[in-house]
């Protein structure tokens, strides 16, 4: 650098007139609001992504968890060969359904005992569907028993529900009896189908799920102890 | 309050310390602002952006001296100055052939020309021959530095400035006529 490029460097760094012309409080005001919206778009940000976080937890959550149990079908060829295989054997499985037992003091329970069945008719398909559930319509205090702890708590059984359906075969409509046999189980599950066999008299009607209700009752009941008051 | 302290308060965001840091360094941002763009308002909108970036990058920023810190925000302002200048207007650099005679050029300036009537004359000037006369004689830019920065080439910065003290020597002579 020559040393009159020095002087003009020096000259202009001191410069101060030309300040007057510039307004620094007005601008210090643009800088502060352009500071403050950013802060606040980053708190939007900030919010967006916990919501959007919240939200994918939840959907995973409802998305993983079951409503109804699945239902697993596979399907196998028979191995006869002296008649044409006319029905596929179909097995269906019901996910283990355990019901909430609260801590239990002083006492084993044995686990719930599930039955998976696989049933074949000629022309027509057997469902077969296990459930558990706790009676406690049924449950009694425990009235002679030494130990203390068991004493405070009610008796009540847990039993297994056993539900046949049988379908007609209707061929290339594997979907729509899969569906159907869904429906059917969780119809039957839910109007407690306990002494209802006769029902299938009653209505032979197409789609109507009693039409093919076979049997339906309780099995298996097991003693537990649950830690709930008996109401008087 | 000293600078790295005004510094450290910047740091987590204290308003009051960057209200400092603004007061302790606006006049001569806009000054430098203004000698690029020979504008107002461009001067205050450069500015304006080279804070915001000041004041997000003194988050990281590892204070050494002040010296040190007042050339990084400098240099953001140039930064902005310069893409404010290259998004409204257009360069227009033309390479000499002779590169060798180009430093030797003296423009004539007399030592009792004031700052302001240098300032007057260099934003005369054309744009690409201001950008370069002010990187170089006045931040103190090097050529390759000037070349990097303007994405042009060595002896087209070497060129530009000529032209700039060729011109500026030129108007020197026609005022003391006139």
């Amino acid at each position: 650098m020559t040393p009159e490029e020095k002087d003009i460097k020096s000259k202009i760094d001191n410069l101060s007139d030309l300040d007057l012309f510039f307004n620094d409080s007005d601008l210090w005001k643009r800088v502060e609001g352009k500071l403050d919206k950013k802060k606040s778009r980053k708190n939007i940000l900030a919010l967006y992504w916990a919501a959007a976080s919240i939200a994918i937890g939840l959907s995973f959550y409802f998305f993983l968890s079951p409503t109804i149990p699945p239902v697993d079908i596979a399907t196998t060829k028979s191995t006869a060969t002296s008649t044409p295989q006319l029905t596929p054997e179909i097995v269906i499985r019901t996910k283990t359904l355990i019901p909430k037992v609260l801590p239990v003091k002083n006492s084993t329970i044995p686990p719930a005992v599930m039955k998976d069945s696989v049933e074949s008719y000629e022309l027509n398909e057997r469902l077969l569907s296990t459930d558990v559930e706790t009676l406690s319509a049924i449950a009694k205090p425990i009235e002679s028993t030494n130990f203390k702890d068991i004493l405070q708590y009610p008796v009540v059984f847990k039993a297994q529900r056993v539900t046949s359906l049988n379908f007609p075969v209707i061929p290339d409509q594997m979907m729509e009896r899969e569906s159907f046999a869904k429906r059917a189980l969780r119809q039957i599950k839910h109007f407690n189908t306990e002494g209802k066999i006769d029902l299938r008299e009653l209505n032979i009607e197409p789609r109507n799920v009693w039409a093919y209700l076979e049997r339906s009752f309780f099995h298996d009941t097991t003693k537990i102890i649950s830690s709930k008051p008996l109401k008087p | 309050m000293h600078l790295n302290v005004t510094i450290q308060h910047c740091k987590v965001g204290d308003r009051k310390a960057q209200k400092a840091l603004f007061d302790l360094f606006s006049k001569s941002f806009l000054r430098l602002g203004f000698r690029y763009l020979n504008d107002r308002q461009y001067a205050e909108d450069a500015c304006l952006e080279a804070f915001t970036l000041i004041f997000e990058g003194l988050k990281t920023f590892d204070y050494q001296s002040d010296a040190q810190t007042e050339a990084w925000m400098k240099r953001i302002v140039v930064n902005q100055s310069l893409k404010i200048l290259r998004r409204n207007r257009s360069f227009l650099f033309q390479a000499l052939e002779a590169d060798n005679e180009v430093e030797a050029t003296d423009i004539g300036i007399e030592d009792d020309m004031s700052g302001r009537e240098i300032l007057d004359l260099i934003i005369s000037l054309p744009d690409g021959y201001r950008t370069v006369f002010n990187m170089y004689v006045v931040e103190g830019y090097s050529h390759t530095e000037i070349a990097d920065i303007l994405n042009i080439t060595e002896s087209t910065s070497r060129s530009q400035l000529f032209k700039a003290k060729m011109l500026l020597k030129k108007t020197l002579i026609t005022k003391k006529v006139v």
